[in-house]
């Protein structure tokens, strides 16, 4: 239970870098110039990452256990690449909760306020 | 660009060296490849953001390192350090996190010159004082890692 509870504490501090690294390896492990395109992709060319800021965070990220780097099967060129873990799943999942939530309240709370 | 890149990855802890400066220098130089061809102005843009994205992580990383390995003790000069060099560094928070201001959405030529100007101006003083600073942390985990070796002498 107290485990749980930690992961709640943990990903309401999730940052929106660290949130899009998640997003990003959520669907199929990446390196970490795929993250880089990726992260960009999905934001709409709003966000775009830094290498210093990346690796940051992917240190942190694996500091946290929330992801894993393996050599990737990448035959063109020597690549590690990095993928989500059991727990990073649980600590994305708990995020997305929350910001459903939020979501659901902003909405009726605009909602309340036109009516 | 590599060289400069390099330089810059030698203000990492030698452990976060050993296990992401290669990976961080072939990122940079693909990265750096697309930007290229975007024109000098995004070009510009996109290496002040990888320099100081860059200092601004070496100077979290040796943050870490520092609170990890000293425990309260280090905490007095870490503490002083960051407080004197906060003014310094907060540009480099603004650089690293958010991107500047397009140039192509400004309107006269004279709005675009004075933007690149003071970029270029800042990111000069930034990377100067920035370095004292990851420099003062580096002697500082350098001192507290002597410590137990002069006990045992």
């Amino acid at each position: 239970m107290r485990h749980v509870a930690d992961e709640q504490v943990e990903a309401a501090s999730i940052t929106e870098p660290v949130l899009l690294i998640l997003l990003s390896l959520a669907e199929a492990p990446r390196h970490g110039y795929a993250l880089l395109k990726d992260i960009e992709a999905m934001s709409s060319g709003r966000v775009r990452l830094s290498t210093g800021t990346l690796y940051g965070a992917l240190h942190r990220l694996l500091e946290s256990e929330w992801i894993e780097r393996f050599d990737s099967d990448d035959t063109s060129r020597e690549k590690r690449s990095y993928r989500l873990t059991a727990r990073g799943q649980r600590v994305l999942g708990l995020e997305i909760d929350r910001m459903k939530q939020l979501t659901r309240l902003g909405s009726a709370r605009l909602r309340a306020r036109e009516a | 660009m590599k060289n400069a890149f390099a330089v810059l990855l030698k203000l990492y802890p030698a452990g976060y060296r050993a296990l992401f400066a290669d990976e961080m220098a072939e990122v940079f130089e693909e990265t750096r490849l697309d930007r290229r061809g975007l024109g000098w102005r995004s070009y510009l843009l996109f290496l002040i953001t990888e320099f100081a994205g860059l200092v601004h992580g070496a100077v979290m990383a040796r943050s870490m390192g520092v609170w990890q390995s000293g425990g309260a003790r280090a905490a007095v000069p870490f503490v002083a350090g960051a407080a004197f060099s906060l003014p310094f560094l907060r540009p480099i928070f603004y650089f690293a996190r958010y991107r500047p201001m397009m140039p192509s959405r400004l309107s006269t030529q004279d709005e675009k010159l004075e933007l690149m100007v003071l970029a270029v101006v800042s990111v000069v003083l930034i990377a100067a004082f920035s370095a004292a600073f990851v420099l003062n942390l580096r002697s500082v985990a350098q001192r507290r890692s002597a410590e137990p070796a002069r006990r045992h002498a």
